[in-house]
């Protein structure tokens, strides 16, 4: 039977799954080569890449070195990534599965998304977590902008935070962006060349590791709706995104 | 009749197998110089070749789950879960040996997993769901289509239709034309996938299941697999 185990919480025996969404060129390869790089000694990694040309991503964590080549796959998304990492999730719930049983045991399998547009993010029947990577270099306000991933993948990355002089970006206030609008949610600037942004995203991964390990984390859904607000008694609050059947798909084509 | 409505989930592009990943071979066809205006004449060749093969394994498949859950007289030793799961590995392989590609195979592996998986949530599928695969596409797509209520010309049909689904929508995807053309080359199909159903759903056993080959389609399917920068699987 399918795995609907990713949003019970009981005592789990796979691996984590992490995806990784953001648009295209702010670093998604880069931040799993980082973690193969951080992690690869003390935990069993295996990598899912879903590029839009199916092995470009693949070839590049491969020639990275990081990581077995075997334990890297990638997978076709019939120019549907979107489509594949959260209405038709088939394929890559196959490779991940794949991937644990042949490299038993597996700790934690990161999902790479093909890049996009800032409105993709992982199903929770695919993913326990998801990070949302964004980029100084693609402009300051696009944190403040908002969307489901930035607003509620359950951490947002802000790369290459180095770059930020030379793109005239204030790498504080977009952070301050990003939480505001991601309502005290995990935040991570990142660079490369900042060894302390390194060790807060190895930690977040170890920490979400563990909470999960201990039957503790719930996937959530940071789904392409806004959460909806009601009106009665006043108060608007928002709820978890449970009508996800409801949602609306921006290009709602069939295959 | 269930079996009817059952017929239009299993045909829809939107159940969740997988399927968008295919191109049912247009993809290294285009790229070998195929014309978009030839992609009717492709669907054709497919539908006179490859897809009937896998048509006929299909409608064999779904013969014999149907007599194992009807316990018709004959089918007293299909009951036999074992028995079942055997005869229908008779019938993987019989598709197996018709089709050379090993590329075209592994793909047709990957959807009848994908396919299993969905269909085994839906409805009990044992011994067959829990036995060792691979399976290709075609058997499976017999056993779900036969447990479905679907007869012998429903699931033909069935697998004829969404091989032409799948070759225009991919073409669509590939070089892109005004949609309703697409649509026309579908409905122009029907002449071509009625001809195969009425060829193929008297299958009964694996010497039945004709042995056609499209020796060009296997080759660029098999070229596929190594091609970089594709957007399908096959």
């Amino acid at each position: 039977m399918p795995d609907g185990s990713s949003t019970t919480p009981t005592i789990p025996t796979r691996a984590l799954r992490i995806g990784v969404a953001g648009p295209v060129g702010t670093g998604k390869s880069s931040l799993i080569a980082l973690l193969c790089r951080e992690l690869g000694t003390e935990l069993s990694l295996a990598v899912v890449t879903n590029d839009i040309y199916t092995d470009e991503d693949a070839r590049f964590l491969r020639s990275a070195g990081v990581l077995d080549p075997e334990r890297i796959r990638a997978v076709e998304t019939g120019a549907c990534p979107h489509t594949a990492i959260r209405d038709d999730i088939t394929q890559n719930l196959l490779a991940v599965e794949d991937l644990e049983r042949d490299f038993a045991p597996v700790d934690v399998v990161l999902v790479e998304s093909g890049g996009d547009n800032l409105t993709a993010t992982f199903s929770p029947a695919l993913v326990d977590a998801q990070f949302f990577v964004l980029d100084v270099a693609g402009g300051g306000d696009v944190a403040r902008k908002g969307g489901p991933g930035i607003a509620r993948a359950d951490a947002l990355v802000v790369n290459k935070t180095d770059l930020a002089p030379y793109v005239g970006v204030d790498v504080a206030q977009m952070v301050a962006d990003a939480e505001q609008a991601r309502d005290g949610r995990t935040v991570l600037p990142l660079s490369r060349q900042d060894p302390a942004s390194v060790a807060r995203v190895r930690a977040w991964v170890l920490e979400t590791l563990a909470e999960f390990r201990a039957g503790r984390h719930v996937a959530q859904d940071p789904g392409p709706m806004a959460p909806h607000f009601h009106a009665e008694g006043g108060e608007g609050h928002s709820h978890a995104p449970e009508t996800r059947e409801t949602h609306s798909h921006e290009h709602a084509h069939s295959h | 009749m269930l079996a009817s409505y059952l017929s239009l989930l299993l045909a829809d592009g939107r159940l969740p197998t997988g399927a968008h990943t295919q191109s049912a071979g247009v993809e290294p066809a285009l790229r070998h110089g195929m014309r978009v205006d030839e992609v009717p004449a492709y669907v054709r060749v497919r539908l006179t070749t490859v897809t009937e093969v896998e048509a006929a394994a299909a409608v064999v498949a779904g013969r014999l789950w149907s007599r194992r859950a009807a316990g018709e007289p004959g089918a007293s030793e299909l009951v036999d879960r074992p028995a079942a799961v055997e005869a229908l590995a008779e019938v993987d392989a019989a598709w197996r040996v018709r089709t050379l590609s090993d590329a075209l195979r592994e793909a047709s592996d990957l959807l009848g997993r994908s396919y299993l998986r969905t269909a085994a949530a839906v409805w009990d599928l044992t011994p067959f769901a829990t036995a060792p695969g691979p399976w290709c596409r075609a058997v499976v797509l017999g056993v779900v289509a036969a447990e479905a209520g679907l007869d012998a010309e429903q699931t033909a049909r069935l697998v004829a239709y969404d091989d032409v689904q799948t070759v225009v929508s991919a073409a669509l995807k590939l070089e892109p034309f005004d949609p309703s053309r697409g649509v026309r080359w579908v409905a122009d199909a029907a002449v071509v996938v009625e001809a195969l159903v009425a060829r193929v759903a008297g299958a009964r056993t694996t010497d039945d299941i004709p042995a056609h080959s499209a020796p060009l389609v296997e080759e660029w399917g098999q070229r596929h697999r190594t091609s970089e920068r594709r957007l399908f699987r096959a």
